[in-house]
């Protein structure tokens, strides 16, 4: 029964590479169909989300029925469960907002890319593999590539080309990075390499594990290797940036996780938590200030999203459950806030022409349930009590204050400082300056627009089952030794 | 230490050095594609025990005769990849070279800040 | 439904109520009856003030839960009261359903912090509050709201800090529990036993929580925001706002005593006659009621001037609280009930002045008592009661406060404390003047007296302003009842602190006899003639523009070049150039560092590798 989560792959595939046939029958039929597999694969993660929680029981699914660590396998554990269905609701409602917003032909393009880039998430985060890993790691890259590309402007080419070249010189390390734990180990299951960490060579294990981290970094927006980050979240078309802020980084972010704290038995490992802690300090700081003065609204967002990304990354490097849990719920809680905000300002820019912050004067008059929804977003993000973030980031502040880390109190209060300062500014030239005509707001959008608000705000005031649901999911980062166990690896004991 | 090693830190450094010092994007792309072919030397040396022959099972070449088959079977997959990549960089830049009409890394720069 | 959660919650809905309905008229009912609920209730739970009333709402993760206790139930009234007064202002000057939901937000928020028993349910109230607050300001004013907003984000993270430290060691919100741990803290500290707190982290805590609750009390040198977010809002709320809002940050002071009070006194000593720790915050409160006083002697705006005021008189507060004795402690909660009624009118009055002329300098005023009786009426008493002078409510609580001080020998806060009565009637004597006597500017010929719903909540407090004045027993009676002994003696109209005494109703008597004669005397003798307002003169003096003193523009010009040494120290000024200094830095980083070229980009990633590589790994 469980095997069929791997229709969690197989279908996003099959469906993306149906479409070429598609496009012959009818070309009208690309979008309905994009919107069906979507549909289709929410129903199966939460029908996987349900059965791992429940269960309280991993599903594992060997590829071809060889057992680890001869064969590939799926690890869907509590964490890869719940956002694998953060992935597909996401998509889902980026399916829907691409119907407004993607006007530019081919859309049978778009719509296979646009599947390629779920699948290969999907895939980052379930997949107990760590060369399988990469390869998910570069369908995403690729297919983002393209993505950012899309629209076709020299400003996409320029971005899609830095974020080309950064991507290709990270994935490169990363591969090397495999190379020297396979040549040590000769393994690459995950839970193989986790089993036998402590017997490998320090030097050799430090130096591959820095250039997974290397690696993952570049894809996670980790200061400074994330120079590509705001380029490509200004220039893709917007609901691919939802997509990306909502969980593509969030998938590199999950795999740093896991590499890390499998290798936790490595000599020297607590000298790459600080490393990582240092940059991800730098990238909450410098993410933070840049986003300052951003006269165009979209690229502020990217900013915001980078800086709250970093804030992640120090929540998993603090190396304690209680820290990897809060930063799985700032994890939760951000791709909620930013799927919102980047659809909002996407959808200004599908009406208005632009991001441009003189775009937004009077839009709480223009289009009120958009300009309601950036400033429920706008004030979660600052950190409010009620409204979902407030919650993650009081848990990351307690896990920091937990592990030692007084210093980080002052990094989320400054951090939330300057977003006040952003934000307000734009609330204010939402609603209090200028004038304009009323735009008829699309009844659709508006009603997944306020379905995040309502959930921004049930999170806010309900955090309690979310938050279990988080600690079980941090848990199965964290807990090493659980997912050691939970893997059958075949014929090798420690 | 294997001298494939040295071959493919050079490679890879060679590729680097051509990503950071060239002002052509052409040639940036032509040195990502040199330290992808460092990157998968190294990957197949990494399996590579000497005088053992290719890991195909056919007469006379038992498991233990062959080398490691799966540092192949990723180089395979990383070629792939990097096909597709240099593939998709190609096309940015046709793309990138009419909208600007240059090739120069310092003029394409309009995002910025 | 428990009669706490309808306190609390009732605003709330008839703000939300209000705002979803917005039909004129209709909106305006709910949200007054959704004042009226914590009004109605305060007064019915006074009976069962000790009764140990509770409600809790489980949350999950935390609970929310409210108590109802002496000391709350008297901030409850407070709160309630001028609540109920601005809302019911709001009436007139409410400008949209927008303000309807936020003023009531904020008024849950408030009474919420009152009620809250435990640290997490007080500061989620106090973050509604402090949200709605802003809300109104923002719709006024970006700027004002901006630094409003920023100061009370860092005020508040410094208690979520504070909030952290302490559960992370005791584990528990419970207000209780927390003040049971630290009573056990101070005795371990007294007999040099192992303590959960290191004294370092006991003193960070009071220092988040100085931080956290000078902000929204106004304490110097964290006032900045205060002048300019009271007067760029709705009038009328910012009776609520200065009267009410400001409280919340002494009601916090107050909860750090009960909390960790004996704790931080032993563990840092004394000062005096009093601890070093409360005197840090009754120096600071002095401090504020001093340059609170001055600037608002200097400032050219009504609103202005009556914001400095209210921080001047918040600093009044906080040096009762900071003297630490519980006669200093009677005083500081008697000061903040008539501060909360004085404050709360004249800004209704400030409110009423701007809805019917629509100016705010003094410039443009004039000769207003002829065409507004009854507004000059409440201003008198409200005049009356903040410079203190009996038998109003303000005079009552100053004298105590004064007496706490003098007798714990404490001659710098004394004298303090004095200055900022003396200037008092500097800024007052300004606003009695210039805008209710003297010539009228002619565009303010038609200006009608104040609305209905502004005059009968002006003459609610009004009316509180001169009972509590008369009978200031009614209030000694509560706070004894806080304290649970009798430390302000005497009857309904006699205060007595065993070492002075104060007769509310002889002072009234001689009062009312003093002006009957006077009355008399005017009546009979004096054969005055009627000068009408148009037909005063300044002095026979030709008038410069350029050194125009006139009561009106520049009056006290020498007393800001005395000070223009002082003046220019700005805390105000060195936040705002600390702040565009971060912001121009900001720019130059991101444009050195995103500078758009790819290979800068690559560059970036190899000077990654080498620093691993350096790094040894």
């Amino acid at each position: 029964m469980s095997q069929y989560a791997s229709l969690l792959i197989a279908l996003p595939l099959f469906g993306a590479f149906f479409i070429p046939i598609l496009k012959r029958i009818s070309k009208s039929a690309v979008m309905p169909f994009l919107v069906l597999v979507t549909l289709i694969q929410t129903g199966i993660a939460a029908w996987v989300f349900n059965e791992v929680y429940i269960t309280g029981k991993p599903i594992i699914i060997m590829a071809g029925g060889f057992r680890p660590p001869i064969g590939i396998n799926l690890y869907i554990g509590h964490f890869a469960a719940l956002f694998v269905l953060v992935i597909a609701v996401t998509s889902l409602l980026m399916t829907i907002f691409s119907f407004k917003a993607v006007s530019v032909e081919p859309k049978d393009k778009y719509a296979m890319l646009f599947l390629l880039l779920m699948l290969g998430a999907t895939g980052m985060i379930s997949t107990g593999d760590i060369f399988n890993l990469f390869v998910f790691m570069e369908i995403t890259a690729i297919s983002a590539y393209a993505l950012i590309a899309y629209n076709k402007t020299g400003e996409a080419s320029e971005a899609a080309l830095k974020y080309i070249v950064l991507g290709g010189i990270g994935s490169s390390f990363f591969l090397v990075g495999v190379a020297l734990i396979y040549g040590s180990l000769g393994t690459l299951n995950m839970a193989h390499i986790a089993q036998l960490a402590h017997l490998v060579n320090p030097t050799v294990a430090k130096a591959g594990l820095a250039l997974l981290i290397f690696g993952l970094a570049v894809e996670a927006e980790q200061f400074p290797l994330n120079a590509w980050a705001p380029d490509a979240y200004q220039e893709a078309p917007h609901p691919v940036t939802a997509m990306f802020s909502a969980f593509v980084v969030k998938a590199s972010l999950y795999a740093m996780g896991r590499v890390i704290y499998i290798l936790s038995a490595v000599e020297g490992w607590s000298s790459i938590l600080r490393l990582l802690i240092i940059l991800g300090t730098l990238t909450v700081i410098i993410g933070e200030m840049s986003a300052l003065r951003q006269n165009n609204v979209k690229r502020m967002f990217a900013y915001s999203s980078i800086a709250q990304v970093g804030l992640i990354a120090v929540g998993l490097a603090l190396g304690t459950e209680s820290g990897v849990s809060a930063s799985v719920f700032h994890m939760f809680n951000h791709a909620i806030v930013k799927a919102l905000m980047f659809l909002a300002v996407g959808y200004v820019a599908v009406e208005l022409g632009g991001t441009e912050i003189n775009k937004f004067e009077g839009l709480g008059k223009r289009m009120p349930v958009t300009a309601f929804a950036i400033t429920v977003g706008a004030i979660s993000i600052i950190g409010i009590p009620l409204f979902n973030i407030f919650w993650s980031k009081m848990q990351l502040i307690l896990a920091a204050l937990n592990a030692q880390y007084t210093w980080m109190v002052a990094l989320i209060l400054g951090a939330s400082l300057v977003e006040a300062t952003y934000y307000i500014r734009l609330i204010h030239t939402i609603w209090f300056k200028g004038e304009g005509e009323k735009v008829k707001e699309s009844s659709v959008l508006a009603l997944v627009m306020l379905l995040l608000v309502a959930l921004i705000i049930v999170i806010g005031i309900y955090p309690e089952p979310f938050w279990n649901v988080m600690q079980k999911a941090g848990s199965d980062i964290f807990n090493v030794a659980q997912y050691i166990k939970n893997v059958p690896l075949m014929g090798v004991s420690p | 230490m294997n001298p494939y090693y040295f071959a493919s830190i050079a490679l890879i450094l060679i590729g680097l050095y051509a990503i950071l010092a060239k002002r052509n994007v052409l040639k940036m792309l032509v040195g990502l594609s040199i330290m992808e072919t460092g990157v998968n030397l190294l990957l197949i040396s990494v399996g590579y025990v000497s005088g053992r022959s290719a890991p195909i099972l056919s007469e006379g070449i038992t498991p233990d005769r062959a080398v490691d088959p799966i540092p192949q079977a990723l180089v395979l997959t990383a070629i792939v990849i990097g096909v597709a990549t240099t593939a998709m960089a190609l096309s940015v830049v046709i793309n990138l070279y009419e909208k600007y009409k240059t090739l120069n890394v310092e003029e394409i720069r309009r995002l910025r800040g | 439904m428990n009669e706490l959660a309808l306190i609390v919650f009732a605003p709330l809905i008839a703000g939300a109520l209000a705002w979803l309905i917005d039909i004129k008229g209709i909106r305006e009912i709910i949200g007054v009856l959704g004042a009226a609920v914590p009004l109605g209730y305060a007064a019915l739970l006074y009976q069962k003030v000790n009764g140990g009333l509770s409600f809790a709402i489980n949350l999950g993760v935390f609970k929310l839960t409210f108590a109802l206790n002496a000391l709350n139930w008297f901030f409850l009234g407070i709160g309630a009261l001028v609540g109920f007064a601005a809302i019911l202002a709001l009436v007139s000057t409410g400008r949209d359903s927008y303000e309807w939901l936020f003023a009531l937000m904020s008024l849950s928020g408030v009474l919420g912090v009152f009620l809250a028993n435990d640290l997490m349910t007080f500061f989620i109230f106090w973050e509604i509050m402090t949200f709605a607050s802003f809300m109104m300001v923002l719709h006024y004013n970006k700027a004002a709201s901006l630094k409003y907003f920023l100061l009370s984000v860092f005020g508040a993270y410094a208690m979520l800090i504070a909030l952290g430290m302490i559960y992370a060691k005791l584990g528990t919100f419970d207000f209780a529990q927390i003040q049971q741990a630290m009573y056990k803290e101070a005795y371990a500290v007294a007999f040099k036993a192992d303590t959960v707190f290191s004294k370092g982290e006991s003193i960070l805590i009071y220092l988040l929580f100085l931080i956290a609750f000078g902000v929204k009390a106004g304490m110097f040198p964290l006032h900045v925001w205060a002048p300019d977010a009271y007067s760029e809002t709705n009038q009328s709320y910012a009776a609520m706002f200065s009267g009410v809002l400001s409280k919340t940050g002494v009601y916090g002071f107050i909860m750090l005593y009960l909390l960790m009070g004996t704790r931080l006194a032993i563990e840092l000593g004394g000062f005096r006659s009093t601890t070093k720790f409360g005197y840090i915050i009754a120096f600071l409160g002095g401090l504020t009621i001093i340059v609170g006083g001055l600037l608002a002697a200097l400032q050219e705006d009504i609103r202005k001037l009556f914001a400095y005021s209210s921080i001047s008189q918040l600093g009044y507060i906080l040096v009762g609280i900071g003297v630490g004795t519980a006669l200093s402690m009677q005083a500081a909660l008697f000061h903040a009930l008539s501060h909360a009624l004085f404050k709360g009118l004249f800004f209704l009055i400030v409110a009423t002045i701007v809805y019917r002329t629509g100016k705010t300098t003094f410039a443009d005023m004039g000769g207003l008592a002829e065409k507004m009786p009854f507004t000059f009426a409440m201003a008198f008493v409200a005049i009356l009661s903040l410079a203190g002078i009996p038998p109003l409510v303000g005079f009552a609580s100053k004298w105590v406060l004064f007496e706490a001080v003098i007798s714990q020998n404490l001659p710098v806060l004394g004298g303090m404390v004095f200055f900022g009565s003396a200037i008092g009637f500097v800024y007052l004597i300004r606003f009695t003047y210039a805008v209710w006597f003297g010539q009228r500017p002619t565009d303010l010929d038609n200006v009608k007296d104040a609305p209905l719903s502004m005059a009968v909540a002006m003459a609610i407090l009004a009316l509180f302003n001169v009972i509590l004045g008369i009978a200031p027993g009614l209030v000694a009676r509560e706070l004894n009842k806080i304290f649970g002994k009798e430390v302000i003696g005497g009857n309904l109209y006699v205060l007595d602190l065993g070492f002075g005494k104060y007769n509310a109703l002889a002072i009234l008597i001689y009062l009312i006899a003093g002006i009957v004669i006077a009355g008399i005397i005017y009546f009979m003798g004096a054969k005055a003639r009627r000068v009408p307002v148009t037909d005063t003169y300044q002095s026979a003096n030709p008038v410069t523009m350029d050194y125009n003193l006139t009561i009106r523009r520049n009056f006290f010009l020498p007393l800001k070049e005395t000070l223009a040494f002082w003046l220019r120290i700005s805390f105000d000024k060195l936040y705002h150039d600390i702040g565009a200094w971060i912001e121009d830095l900001a720019e130059v980083l991101r444009n050195y560092i995103y500078n758009g070229s790819v290979q800068s980009y690559a560059w970036y990633l190899a000077i990654i590798l080498l620093i691993l590589a350096l790094w040894g790994v």
